[in-house]
């Protein structure tokens, strides 16, 4: 799925991602044809429920491939290089990091417990013996000013700090090495409302001042709307729809992102919040045709069948996999 | 400051465990009646031969009764029968706990003091030797392993090398130092079958040492046989277990060097159950090998806690496992200190 935001080469081409994992039921198809651009700067949201592959497509993003991984191909294009065909050495020296980052849901367990969380930042600046001990000590006080937090954090183990300070901490990290593309993994899901606000007003900070480009993934679509410009939802390792923020959040054309903000509370609403009937899908047995044909309530005889092309919606910025697109234009 | 507190509160308590020990040791020499049964057994022994002796020189029958009576009784003193057990070996208990470790009864160093110091000293080499030179090629090559293994779990030599670690951990000690004596002494004649030295040792320092080094090879091997299995899987799983932990994951990702991964992100993290493991064994390897040692008819320590424990000879079992219990105590201690270095996570509050 492809929508040509702008003319011009975009940072990052994804195009027929697929990850599979080996496993005893048969491949867990996590990530199936997963196709996108993002332009240097923008923020593009993935949001959809738990299990739907959101993770395994950063992941892919950044070849952290899990060890029962059984196919893993697809074209990833940033800044016009072809990362598929570097060799895993060249990859990590290349562009892990460097060029795309990662800031992981559980910044406790994405730090390592034993050594000082500036070491922990200034290690990613000297692994590659690119910086000086005392460059990097440099760095990372800044870089800990940038994230909001006390000169004095740098000598303090990851016990020592709070949920919040941790994820900052983690931020960065992400951004010591200046990278072009931060994707950020459900990065305030284990930090409560007060602290996620904090957290997300500094992505917003960082977004204008550094204007580096993120991916957010989450499952909350009501927060992705804060950060994002644009929104891809993602159902069974599948894009279903991708466009601008506003379009997909006032004109939703895929019944999945309608039942999804249909799902998000109001404040002095009598509607009933909306569910959406059944559970995602096995990804080692997907249904037929499209795979959101069980739980939609407009399915049709051809969505049992056919898996859906990508329609441009009415509003005519975006992209929907769905047949009743099809019928609505013929 | 907490700290101090804390370590003072660990050392108090190991030394409860000392006290406990030796408790233990008097209840089951005493209160069992083995050492009295013991001891009775070697004094009956003894006069069956002095009466015999006695009987060629001493015609009047009411005299040699008499003098096997004052013997007996020299015998009886001489052995501490004269006095109940919980005299006799609590008070053996309280000497050892001024660092006064006593004589042997019967036990000998090679050149013929009685006093356990002697004898101990003399011993604890040999021990080392054995046992402790095993442990430390154990260690080396279960870490080169177990860290090899971790990085490559799953594959065929992960699992042959798994298969081969059951292999080695179930082998008996003695049986497999028999097969090597019959293979590699017996049939090719490589190494002697035992003792330190060959007879007659040779002349010269070097040459006696090299004689002594040939001798120690054979249990050397047997002792490295069955332990490294257990070593590498240890390891194997140790490692296998932080690296599952999802900052190793993030150190990857953060683009770090493999070889960086695994020292600063892997070893470093499970060092602190490993270093428990190396330093409890080499504790532990002073305390020799008691079968290893018997097959070998090497004469280190664990020979001569056995020997001490079929000849009933109490202030040398007592003074060992004072000595003992005192080594794992400080090994202990050690690791306390260690831990606080090895992990800041390890926080000590006074409460």
């Amino acid at each position: 799925m492809n929508v040509q935001q702008s003319h011009g080469q975009p940072l990052l081409s994804v195009r027929d991602l697929r990850l599979s994992y080996a496993a005893d039921r048969g491949d867990v198809r996590a990530v199936d044809g997963v196709s996108f651009d993002l332009e240097a700067g923008q923020t593009l949201a993935i949001v959809g429920e738990s299990g739907s592959g959101k993770t395994s497509l950063a992941l892919a993003l950044l070849r952290l491939l899990p060890r029962n991984t059984s196919q893993f191909e697809g074209q990833i294009t940033l800044n016009g290089m072809d990362c598929m065909a570097l060799s895993d050495g060249d990859f990590r020296d290349r562009v892990r990091w460097r060029q795309i980052s990662m800031v992981f849901q559980g910044a406790t367990e994405s730090l390592n417990p034993i050594y000082k969380v500036g070491h922990q930042v200034r290690e990613v600046l000297t692994a590659r013996g690119d910086q000086s001990r005392q460059a990097a000590d440099e760095r990372t006080r800044e870089l800990l000013d940038m994230v909001r937090l006390p000169t004095e954090t740098f000598n303090r183990y990851p016990h020592e700090l709070s949920g919040g300070m941790k994820q900052r901490i983690a931020v960065a990290s992400a951004l010591a090495l200046n990278p072009t593309l931060i994707l950020l993994d459900e990065p305030t899901s284990a930090l409560d409302v007060g602290v996620q606000a904090q957290i997300m007003n500094l992505f917003k900070r960082l977004k204008s001042n550094l204007g580096v480009a993120s991916i957010f993934i989450s499952h909350d679509i009501a927060l992705a709307s804060d950060l994002a410009d644009y929104i891809a939802v993602m159902y069974a390792g599948r894009l279903v729809e991708i466009g601008p923020s506003e379009d997909i959040l006032g004109a939703p054309s895929h019944p999945y992102t309608q039942k999804l903000l249909a799902a998000i509370p109001r404040l002095r609403s009598d509607t009933p919040l909306e569910f959406i009937p059944g559970a995602p899908p096995d990804l080692s047995d997907p249904p037929t045709g499209c795979r959101f044909h069980p739980r939609c309530e407009f399915a049709m005889d051809r969505c049992r069948v056919d898996g859906p092309r990508e329609f441009v919606t009415a509003s005519g910025q975006s992209l929907a996999a769905c047949w009743l697109l099809d019928e609505r234009t013929s | 400051m907490a700290l101090a507190y804390t370590l003072g509160l660990r050392a108090l308590s190991l030394v409860g465990v000392v006290l406990v020990v030796l408790v233990l040791v008097v209840v089951t020499l005493g209160a069992t009646g083995f050492s009295d049964r013991m001891l009775t057994a070697i004094v009956s022994e003894e006069m069956r031969g002095q009466r015999q002796a006695l009987a060629e020189t001493i015609r009047d029958p009411e005299r040699l009764e008499e003098t096997l009576r004052e013997r007996r009784i020299d015998l009886e003193e001489f052995y501490g029968l004269d006095d109940p057990w919980y005299t006799r070996l609590p008070a053996m208990v309280g000497r050892v706990l001024t660092l006064d470790l006593g004589s042997a009864r019967n036990l000998r160093s090679f050149d013929g003091s009685s006093r356990v110091t002697d004898i101990v000293l003399e011993r604890v080499p040999y021990s080392m030797m054995l046992v402790t030179t095993s442990l430390v090629i154990t260690a080396i090559i279960g870490l080169w392993l177990g860290a090899k293994l971790a990085t490559r779990v799953g594959t065929r030599s992960d699992r042959l090398t798994s298969y081969l670690a059951a292999a080695s951990n179930a082998l008996p000690a003695w049986w497999a130092g028999i097969l090597l004596i019959l293979v590699l002494s017996f049939q090719l004649r490589i190494f002697p079958s035992g003792g330190l030295y060959s007879s007659p040792p040779p002349e010269g320092e070097l040459l006696r040492f090299m004689d002594l080094l040939w001798h120690a090879a054979l249990p050397v091997l047997t002792l490295v046989l069955v332990s490294v299995g257990a070593w590498t899987y240890v390891v194997r799983t140790m490692l296998l277990n932080t690296a599952q932990e999802f900052h190793v994951t993030a150190a990857r990702a953060r683009g770090l060097p493999e070889g960086q991964v695994m020292r600063r992100h892997i070893l470093r993290v499970a060092a602190p159950p490993i270093a428990t493991n190396i330093i409890l064994a080499l504790t532990g390897s002073i305390g020799g090998a008691i079968l290893t040692e018997t097959v070998f008819n090497w004469p280190g320590m664990g020979r001569l806690y056995f020997d001490a424990i079929t000849t009933a000879d109490e202030a040398v079992i007592v003074a060992l496992t004072f000595m003992f219990t005192l080594m794992y105590v400080a090994a202990r201690f050690v690791l306390e200190i260690l831990y606080v270095v090895l992990d800041p996570r390890v926080r000590y509050t006074a409460q």
